[in-house]
């Protein structure tokens, strides 16, 4: 427990950075860019329904400056170290994450790992498309919406090819019946 | 053996494979459900004899908060109240696309597809080998999208049916 508070993980922003980087997707992957953390934690977020952190609405949709602040603590500290572009948890962070793990109940370990699975191996405008059509309120100071909107139906397509949405969403976001849509699959 | 059907899978079984017939049979020995929206979204565009839908029979899904999270709060599609019956009543759901399959999987929610059925239907009697050959010919010769995997799936029992 003291190394918890030794790092400042009782802080839930700087613990589901650091639960969140110990998950792998469903390419078996653990590392994340910036992008694919911050969007991953706005979803979780939203499935549960929290507030714990803060996001505001910026240039690339649903941002939070607090998750990067404490990413770069976490990094200074030595739990995480960067790999290329992404994040990744040193041996430190992996053992501290497992004692994390008791610290949270298994509803809200299952909406993490949901999160990641849904979003993490998305490309990058696959996944700035997804949150701009799901929540319609991170469009709002978005320079890359109106250039995605352009090739709507491809990022459509993808996400339902890749399972992230049903054919009744991929229909309502490119503005035709589900089996117009369906339809539209096999040509 | 009860299972509740995503509107997908209602297209293919009964617009693109004319199993009607066999389904009828089929419900004999096992309960086929579709909730009410997977009904309407099935009669919406329908291009068959919209007396077909009632092989199945309506069954009553209530609105899970638990399972509504992962649809953003929109409890506008068919899939949602189809893996919330699913949920709620230990039914098997009967679901093709990804995410859904994703989400039963997540869930552990127990499901199958379209492919599946046919090949319960297989197994318990209720279609022949030219059955099973007709419906591959529809499904491929439809425009009707079903995912690689599933057709090869189709395929693999097609074949099996053959050595048997």
């Amino acid at each position: 427990m003291s190394e918890i508070l030794d790092y400042g993980l009782d802080s839930p922003t700087r613990a589901f950075l650091v639960l969140i980087l110990s998950m792998e997707d469903r390419t078996r992957q653990k590392a994340m860019n910036k992008l694919h953390y911050q969007k991953t934690l706005y979803y979780f977020e939203k499935l549960q329904q929290d507030k714990e952190i803060a996001f505001s609405n910026f240039k690339y949709g649903g941002v939070s400056y607090e998750l990067q602040e404490n990413m770069e603590t976490l990094e200074e500290s030595g739990l995480v170290t960067k790999v290329g572009t992404k994040y990744v948890l040193t041996q430190e962070g992996e053992d501290l994450a497992k004692k994390l793990l008791s610290e949270y109940n298994e509803e809200t370990l299952k909406k993490l790992k949901y999160s990641k699975d849904l979003l993490n191996d998305l490309s990058d405008k696959e996944l700035l498309f997804f949150m701009y059509m799901t929540f319609n309120e991170t469009r709002e100071n978005s320079i890359e919406f109106e250039n995605l909107e352009k090739n709507k139906e491809r990022w459509v397509k993808n996400l339902f090819h890749k399972g992230r949405i049903n054919s009744a969403t991929a229909a309502q976001w490119l503005g035709m019946s589900q089996r117009d849509f369906l339809d539209s699959l096999s040509v | 053996m009860k299972y509740v059907f995503d509107t997908s899978a209602v297209i293919l079984l009964l617009e693109i494979c004319d199993l009607e017939k066999q389904l009828r049979a089929f419900s004999t020995k096992n309960f086929l459900y579709i909730t009410k929206k997977v009904k309407e979204e099935f009669l919406d565009g329908c291009k068959i004899n919209k007396n077909v839908v009632n092989v199945f029979s309506l069954c009553n899904s209530v609105l899970d908060e638990n399972i509504l999270q992962y649809f953003n709060q929109d409890s506008s599609s068919g899939e949602f109240w189809t893996i919330s019956y699913s949920c709620n009543n230990n039914c098997v759901c009967v679901i093709d696309e990804g995410f859904g399959r994703n989400l039963c999987n997540f869930l552990g929610i127990q499901f199958t597809g379209s492919v599946g059925i046919i090949d319960e239907m297989r197994k318990q009697g209720f279609l022949s080998k030219e059955d099973l050959f007709g419906i591959r010919k529809r499904i491929r010769n439809s425009h009707f999208y079903l995912s690689k995997e599933l057709l090869k799936k189709l395929d693999s029992i097609c074949k099996s049916s053959q050595i048997t």
